[in-house]
């Protein structure tokens, strides 16, 4: 499957690079160059730019967005909201089937639910509050979600918090194992969330309740504030990292 | 389909005192709302828009006018150019300002992407000048064209979830919408949505194939003066939550939509009917 991933610069691209590898040629893209080489061709592409995300796409079979701003209203709308509709809209002119869409978890589990809720498995009614970053994003999640309604494509939507890596954190960094540090309840290696992608890349269409789907991709948590029931079920996805020192006392 | 008795001259029903319906106080009640109060001061952008500039002029005799938009508009309304972008600017268009009146229209030059942006990043920006300076409410003019996928026959309220099109115009209206009732939810201020229908001048409809979706712009006023005016005493159950779209066409037999949801929250009366 020829697979176009944009953001792949950022902190979950170089590990979607890496479980999508093996099988399937990829377009990497990112405004930016990675800085290191991820071992596939590279294109900078800019989400805001129509035209570039039209090239882009052009003979792909699927998209994996991981492209994300947080800051800078201009950016933020323009990369997380109008980034999506380019996308979706590009899609749409090539055929293209098949989308994963990505984001952090307010894009549906906002403020709202988090502070108050237990048992969240993303299959709730968005509430990103006006936080920038989440609105926007959870403005784009809208958008793939319109567009599925109105053209053959399906829209796997992948939300994420906190990463952790057990293999190559840089001492001392966020992502770097903690014992007993006691993390948000929602928490995913680099490598489980590659394989959560890699899984929904080609999860069976007949298995999706509809054509725009939202799934919570964490480790099994003790919490049970997040869950990642509906990964599981639908797309087999089985967390192989085991973090849990980041939640047992040192 | 076209049904031929729905073609021909419009017949407006006024009451015998009749007068600009953005002006009328419908009841005894609401004309008290007014009395011995200062003009309310309103800010409405996407100046020189039709709609906003049409806004502007029937809601004067009642309401203190602030105008803005992107680029230099000739008027006699008070105006400040704005882009909506920029945070020092649009601070100082909400000194003073009681509601904020969005008709979310973008410039006649802007494409679908720049369109996109102006519905979103622009309201959103709006908004979040206007939470930060306590303006208590904002209008947001939004479009019944985000319910007509529905069946025609159903009968379908504000209670629909709304069914947009991926088209930039349209999505772009139903974005807006959120980031409304995200700043509703968030920074408790007073959102009001209306849906409108294809606003015209009702002279103007005169011998055209009649349009289920048409709504007199005297009456969209109206209904956007009641949206400033009426406050969560009047009916708690309306505009008492923070966020509430309400659908504003004509009370016309073959209306696409209902109004009885605007009439119940806001007291919207259209005047005309064809």
């Amino acid at each position: 499957m020829k697979v176009l991933v944009t953001g792949a610069a950022g902190y979950l691209g170089p590990f979607v690079a890496k479980a999508l590898g093996k099988d399937h040629q990829l377009l990497l893209s990112d405004v930016k160059k990675p800085t290191q080489d991820l071992g596939h061709e590279f294109r900078v592409v800019d989400m805001t730019s129509f035209d570039q995300v039209l090239r882009a796409s052009e003979g792909m079979d699927a998209i994996v967005n991981c492209s994300v701003v947080r800051e800078s209203e201009r950016l933020a709308f323009g990369v997380n909201t109008g980034g999506c509709w380019n996308m979706m809209t590009a899609a749409v002119r090539h055929g293209i089937k098949r989308i994963l869409n990505t984001g952090p978890h307010f894009t549906v589990t906002g403020p709202a639910y988090e502070g108050f809720d237990f048992g969240m498995d993303g299959d709730v009614p968005p509430q990103p509050t006006t936080i920038l970053y989440a609105l926007t994003k959870s403005l784009g999640h809208e958008v793939t979600r319109v567009f599925t309604e109105h053209h053959d494509i399906h829209v796997l939507n992948f939300l994420f918090y906190n990463f952790r890596d057990l293999r190559g954190a840089a001492p001392g960094s966020f992502n770097q194992i903690k014992p007993g540090s006691n993390p948000v309840p929602f928490v995913v290696t680099g490598d489980d969330a590659g394989e959560a992608i890699r899984l929904g890349l080609t999860v069976d269409k007949a298995k999706l309740p509809s054509k725009c789907e939202v799934f919570l991709i964490l480790t099994d948590m003790p919490h049970g504030k997040f869950l990642n029931d509906k990964a599981k079920r639908i797309l087999g996805f089985q967390p192989k990292d085991d973090i849990s020192a980041l939640w047992k006392k040192a | 389909m076209k049904n031929s008795a729905m073609v021909g001259r419009p017949v407006r029903r006024r009451t015998a005192l009749a007068v600009p319906a953005a002006a009328a106080a419908m009841t005894a009640a609401q004309a008290q709302e007014g009395a011995a109060q200062p003009k309310p001061r309103i800010l409405i952008t996407c100046a020189p828009h039709p709609l906003a500039m049409t806004l502007a002029r029937l809601l004067a005799k009642d309401h203190q006018i602030r105008l803005t938009g992107p680029e230099a508009v000739s008027t006699n309304f008070e105006f400040i150019r704005s882009t909506l972008d920029k945070p020092e600017e649009t601070a100082a268009l909400m000194q003073g300002i009681d509601a904020v009146v969005h008709p979310a229209e973008a410039p006649a030059a802007a494409d679908e992407r720049q369109t996109l942006d102006w519905l979103t990043r622009g309201t959103y920006h709006l908004l979040d000048a206007a939470s930060r300076a306590r303006v208590p409410k904002a209008v947001f003019l939004s479009t019944l064209e985000l319910m007509t996928a529905y069946d025609a026959n159903y009968t379908v309220s504000e209670s629909w979830r709304p069914r947009p099109t991926p088209e930039a115009r349209v999505l772009g209206k139903y974005l807006g919408e959120l980031v409304c009732r995200e700043f509703a939810r968030d920074r408790k201020i007073r959102a009001l949505t209306l849906r409108l229908g294809k606003v015209v001048k009702f002279a103007d409809t005169a011998g055209q194939a009649f349009d289920p979706l048409w709504v007199d712009e005297e009456d969209v006023a109206h209904a956007v003066a009641r949206a400033v005016a009426v406050t969560p005493r009047d009916n708690q159950q309306g505009v008492g939550s923070w966020w509430q779209p309400v659908h504003v066409g004509s009370d016309s037999p073959k209306a696409r939509f209902s109004v009885s949801g605007a009439k119940y929250a806001l007291n919207y009366q259209p005047k005309v009917k064809w």
